[in-house]
């Protein structure tokens, strides 16, 4: 097991690296390739990098345009501008907003609660909610409750979830003239006035991953009905709940950790869209903000700082199903 | 889903093993049709709102009644009438025709996504299947850093650079998706390669000297092809929710029609006097998506059996 944790462990630090040079060349490489006017000339990035970030105001004025470059480090040539962020990130500083110019940490600090707290609270929301509602599907399957929650799941999976607030947030202002409550304190500041922020969109964000864990409840635990320990621990009188809910639905949840590394990257999409409409101050509003005003350094740490909760979620699926089931770690 | 179970009888047709037939091609096919809409209703529904929904997507300038980019002053938030079949938004476009456009451009995003994004994730899965330790290494550490890949943040992204450096912006979410969706799909058809080469088929074959290349083509590929078909059916909703949710964000391709970009930004003050420009959008997206998702189940359910129940 420590072999594979530390074969595992060595691999998510290098695909990290990776991500690292994946954004570096669509940022600093491909976007600024394409917006220099179409004529590539190796020694002009600060120029095209210029158009790409700094304000159409200021463009006039190659003073200021230095400045602000050199803030950002953004006017060296390519590959010492990406030593320099490297560097940078290795000793736990990811830099400074060009446009606000508030080191990047700082704002973390406030916005990661905000955007972990909707996430993982969506996540427990919806498991629940929909492990019990999938294991229900199974040991009702064909019948009306089935029926019913199925035809919940998918068209939860079809209607996009943002159309869906939408009209949560129109009818209930035009029937009871209510509007979501958008003004937003930390939770150890007003608890009150935190949570009346904060229970709809989790609510909303939580319907995605929720109809994905029911349907795939629903599958393994029709798998494990089948099987014949079940069948024993109904002939030895067991009650239908404890067999139901002790040995089916133990062992049906098992496969369903794995879906973990699925659900994250829709949860981080569903955080990017609600934080923007409900005008939540996460990471996601923040990212959206930044890529609005091309503010590179930002947009590059936030990318960094998702792909290394992914990353992480999925080191940790891995490590929970070789734990589970040890003939992975052999492969 | 005991009547979703897919027969043997079904998959003999499918793969023409069945008895010889001398009834005339036509009714054949029409017979076959018919036995699948009775045994998978679902399936059948789906099948014929994906249809629609190409016929639309394709002939959008014959059948849109009037040009969706046309606005009118004069015109804005008409009721549903024989003109304009469910009214006209804030500046007067008509929305029946900005649907049927949008059509078009959710089929450009959802095709170019799967075919771009299973090009090679099955190039790069039946080759990572096949070569050696040292690929094998590079493609564990690239699949693993393509999956942490926040894709909507990327997509963001990717459509800004586009829209400052004037290019189409529908080019870059289809590449940018792909290459999100492609590393989920390589490691899929990796497994499914290796899994085929290790059956006494291949290497009854690989052992009379077929070559590597030869392996892969003749052998391995195409029996990992029934699996691309379903995934790519089932993948192919997920790229049009996509572009609806970028779409929805204002990052989407600017002045195209498109599904997500109906009910978002301005259009979201205005609900009160065309109640359309919300609910239809939404409906539409919402009957494409599940008629793909049932398309693909009924799919997988005949072409391969061993998935059943996977989703």
């Amino acid at each position: 097991m420590t072999t594979y944790i530390i074969r595992r462990g060595l691999l998510t630090v290098v695909s990290i690296w990776m991500v690292t040079v994946i954004i570096f060349l669509l940022l600093h490489v491909i976007g600024p390739f394409f917006i220099s006017d179409r004529s590539f000339n190796p020694d002009d990035w600060t120029e095209s990098i210029s158009y790409f970030l700094v304000p159409e105001e200021q463009l006039a004025d190659p003073v200021m345009v230095k400045q602000t470059l050199a803030r950002a480090g953004l006017d060296k040539p390519i590959l010492e501008r990406y030593g320099f962020w490297l560097g940078q990130l290795l000793q736990g500083d990811l830099g400074s907003s060009v446009i606000s110019e508030r080191a990047i940490w700082d704002e973390l600090k406030w916005r990661l609660p905000v955007s972990i707290e909707l996430g993982v609270v969506a996540i427990i929301v919806a498991a629940f909610v929909a492990v019990p509602l999938g294991a229900l599907t199974a040991v009702k399957q064909d019948t009306g409750p089935d029926y019913i929650v199925r035809g919940y799941a998918i068209a939860l999976s079809a209607f996009p979830n943002f159309w869906i607030a939408t009209l949560i947030v129109e009818y209930a202002s035009r029937w009871w003239r209510w509007a979501p409550d958008i003004r937003f304190e930390h939770f150890w500041v007003d608890p009150l006035q935190h949570l009346s922020v904060m229970w709809l969109p989790v609510l909303l964000i939580a319907l995605a991953p929720g109809s994905v864990f029911v349907r795939y409840m629903r599958a393994t635990m029709l798998e494990v009905l089948r099987q014949d320990f079940i069948r024993t621990a109904r002939s030895k009188g067991l009650q239908e709940f404890s067999v139901i809910v002790k040995h089916a639905m133990r062992n049906a949840m098992i496969p369903v950790i794995t879906l973990l590394g699925l659900v994250v990257p829709i949860v981080i999409g569903g955080n990017v869209i609600f934080e923007r409409f409900f005008t939540l101050p996460g990471m996601g509003k923040y990212i959206v903000d930044a890529v609005g005003d091309f503010d590179i350094p930002v947009i590059q740490s936030m990318v960094l700082v998702f792909a290394l909760i992914i990353s992480f979620t999925n080191f940790l699926v891995d490590l929970s199903y070789a734990w589970i089931d040890p003939r992975i770690k052999y492969s | 889903m005991s009547q979703e179970e897919s027969t043997v009888s079904e998959q003999e047709e499918f793969f023409d093993l069945a008895p010889e037939d001398n009834r005339p091609w036509v009714i054949q096919k029409a017979t076959g049709i018919a036995r699948f809409a009775v045994r998978r209703p679902l399936g059948f529904f789906g099948g014929v709102i994906v249809l629609f929904f190409l016929i639309i997507a394709v002939f959008a300038p014959w059948l849109a009644p009037i040009d969706p980019y046309k606005q009118s002053l004069a015109m804005r938030f008409a009721e549903p009438s024989t003109t304009h079949w469910v009214g006209t938004d804030y500046v007067g476009r008509d929305i029946a025709s900005r649907l049927i456009y949008g059509a078009r451009l959710s089929l450009f995003v959802g095709m170019g996504t799967v075919i771009l994004s299973g090009l090679f994730g099955t190039i790069l899965g039946v080759m990572w299947a096949y070569l050696g330790k040292t690929f094998d290494a590079f493609m564990s550490m690239m699949v693993t850093a393509g999956l942490a890949l926040p894709d909507l943040v990327l997509l963001i992204i990717a459509a800004q650079i586009a829209r400052q450096a004037e290019i189409s912006e529908i080019f870059s979410i289809v590449v940018t998706l792909s290459f999100t969706r492609m590393w989920g799909v390589t490691r899929i058809y990796r497994s499914a390669a290796l899994e085929v080469r290790s059956r006494p088929f291949v290497e009854a074959a690989e052992s009379y000297g077929a070559g590597a290349v030869r392996a892969m083509g003749k052998h391995v590929l195409p029996n990992v092809l029934p699996l691309i078909i379903v995934s790519s059916t089932l993948a192919l909703p997920n790229a049009i929710l996509a572009e609806a949710g970028l779409s929805f964000l204002g990052f989407g391709p600017a002045g195209e029609p498109s599904w997500g970009q109906m009910f978002a930004g301005e259009a979201r003050e205005y609900f009160r006097r065309q109640v359309w420009m919300l609910w239809a959008p939404g409906l539409t997206i919402g009957l494409t998506v599940m008629g793909f998702n049932f398309w693909g189940d009924a799919m997988r359910d005949l072409l391969d059996p061993r998935l059943r129940g996977t989703t």
